[in-house]
C-alpha cells in the first residue's frame, strides 16, 4: 500500500515536471503542504553531468497524488507534515520522500540558500 | 514554403538569444501562434482572449483576459525594479467593490512594480489576502530586486476571466544575472482569509 502510493507520488511528480530538459537525470521536489493541499511547489532538476537545471511544477496539478500520498500515512486529526521533499534518480529508479513536520523554512528559497540549495536537495541514496 | 518555417520561426530563434523578458514575449507569441487556425479568409484565432501591456523602467507585464469580461485570465511579468509607494490614480478601489463585500482590488503585479495598473490587471482580492499573504509575496519580491536578482511571474487566475477569483497560482523564477542560475517556486492562493505566505525577510538574505 505504502509503496503504491509513493509510486504515484513519483509518478505525479515527473509526469507533471516543467521547464527541464528532456533528459534530465535526477530531481528534487519540495512541496508545502496543509489540509487544503500543496499550497506551494520548488522544483529542481539535475542533468547528466549533476547540473541542478530549471525546472518547476504546478501544486494543483499534484495535489490528487499527494492527497492520496498523505492519506495512506495521517488521519483526519493527525498533524500533517509542513513540508515534503520528494528525490528520484531517474536511472536507478531509487526515490526517498522525508516529511518535514515542524519548519516550513528548512527547503526555503531565500538568497542565503540560493546558491546552495541544489545542493541541500540533491538526491543522494547510498 | 509556409510563413511559419520562412519568417516566425527565424524570428522566435533571434529573440531566444535576447534578454529573459524579451525571450517571454517570443514564448507567447508562439504559444498564441499554436492557436490560430488557417481558414479560407485568412487566419482566425482559437483562443478567445486578448491581451494589455504595462511597461514601467525596466518591469513589464502583459495581462491576458476575457474581453466578455474584461477580467484576467493570466498575467506574466519580468521586474528588475522596485519604485515603492507612489500615488494611486487606478480603479482598484472600485474593481474591489464587484468582489464581496470587503474585498480589496488587488493589482496581480503589485502597483510599486508597475504604478497604476490598467482595469484587467487588477482583481477582487480578499482584503485579508491582498493584505496578507500576497502583500508578503510582493515585499519578498522586493527584497530579491534589491539583491540583485530579477523576478519572473506567471498569475494564474481561476477561473479564467472571473468577475472574482476563487483561486491565484503564481509561478515565479528568480535569476541571478550575474551567474544565470534560476529557481522557481511556485505558490498558491485562495481569495480566502488566512492565507500564508512565509516571507524570507531582507535581513536574512545574505550574500549580496
Amino acid at each position: 500500500m505504502t509503496e503504491d502510493v509513493t509510486v504515484g507520488l513519483i509518478r505525479s511528480v515527473v509526469e507533471h515536471l516543467r521547464k527541464a530538459p528532456e533528459d534530465w537525470a535526477s530531481l528534487a521536489v519540495v512541496l508545502d503542504v496543509s489540509r487544503s493541499g500543496v499550497r506551494g511547489a520548488l522544483a529542481i532538476a539535475y542533468d547528466a553531468d549533476g547540473e541542478s537545471v530549471p525546472a518547476a511544477i504546478s501544486p494543483s496539478e499534484v495535489d490528487p497524488a499527494v492527497k492520496t500520498y498523505l492519506d495512506s500515512f495521517f488521519g483526519e486529526g493527525d498533524a500533517l507534515p509542513v513540508q515534503l521533499l520528494v528525490q528520484f534518480d531517474r536511472a536507478s529508479g531509487r526515490y526517498e520522500v522525508t516529511f518535514e513536520d515542524e519548519d516550513p523554512n528548512r527547503w526555503r528559497l531565500t538568497p542565503k540558500t540560493f546558491d546552495t540549495l541544489d545542493e541541500t536537495l540533491r538526491p543522494r541514496f547510498d | 514554403m509556409s510563413i511559419g518555417k520562412s519568417v516566425i520561426r527565424p524570428l522566435k530563434d533571434a529573440l531566444d538569444d535576447m534578454p529573459v523578458h524579451i525571450r517571454q514575449l517570443a514564448e507567447m507569441f508562439r504559444k498564441h501562434a499554436q492557436k490560430q487556425r488557417r481558414n479560407n479568409d485568412g487566419i482566425a484565432d482559437v483562443d478567445k482572449f486578448d491581451g494589455v501591456h504595462t511597461v514601467r523602467g525596466d518591469n513589464i507585464k502583459t495581462t491576458i483576459f476575457d474581453p466578455k469580461t474584461n477580467r484576467p485570465i493570466s498575467e506574466r511579468g519580468h521586474i528588475r525594479e522596485d519604485f515603492g509607494s507612489s500615488h494611486r490614480g487606478d480603479n482598484a478601489t472600485e474593481i474591489g467593490r464587484t468582489g464581496r463585500s470587503g474585498d480589496d482590488g488587488g493589482h496581480l503585479g503589485g502597483h510599486r512594480f508597475f504604478g497604476d495598473t490598467p482595469d484587467q490587471g487588477i482583481a477582487p482580492q480578499a482584503a485579508n489576502l491582498n493584505r496578507g499573504a500576497w502583500r508578503k509575496m510582493e515585499n519578498e519580491w522586493a527584497d530579491w530586486v534589491a539583491t540583485g536578482r530579477h523576478v519572473d511571474y506567471e498569475i494564474r487566475v481561476y477561473p479564467p476571466g472571473s468577475t472574482r477569483p476563487d483561486k491565484f497560482e503564481v509561478e515565479y523564477t528568480v535569476t541571478d544575472p550575474a551567474t544565470g542560475k534560476q529557481m522557481t517556486f511556485t505558490p498558491v492562493f485562495d481569495n480566502e482569509p488566512d492565507q500564508v505566505f512565509d516571507r524570507i525577510y531582507k535581513k536574512d538574505m545574505q550574500g549580496k
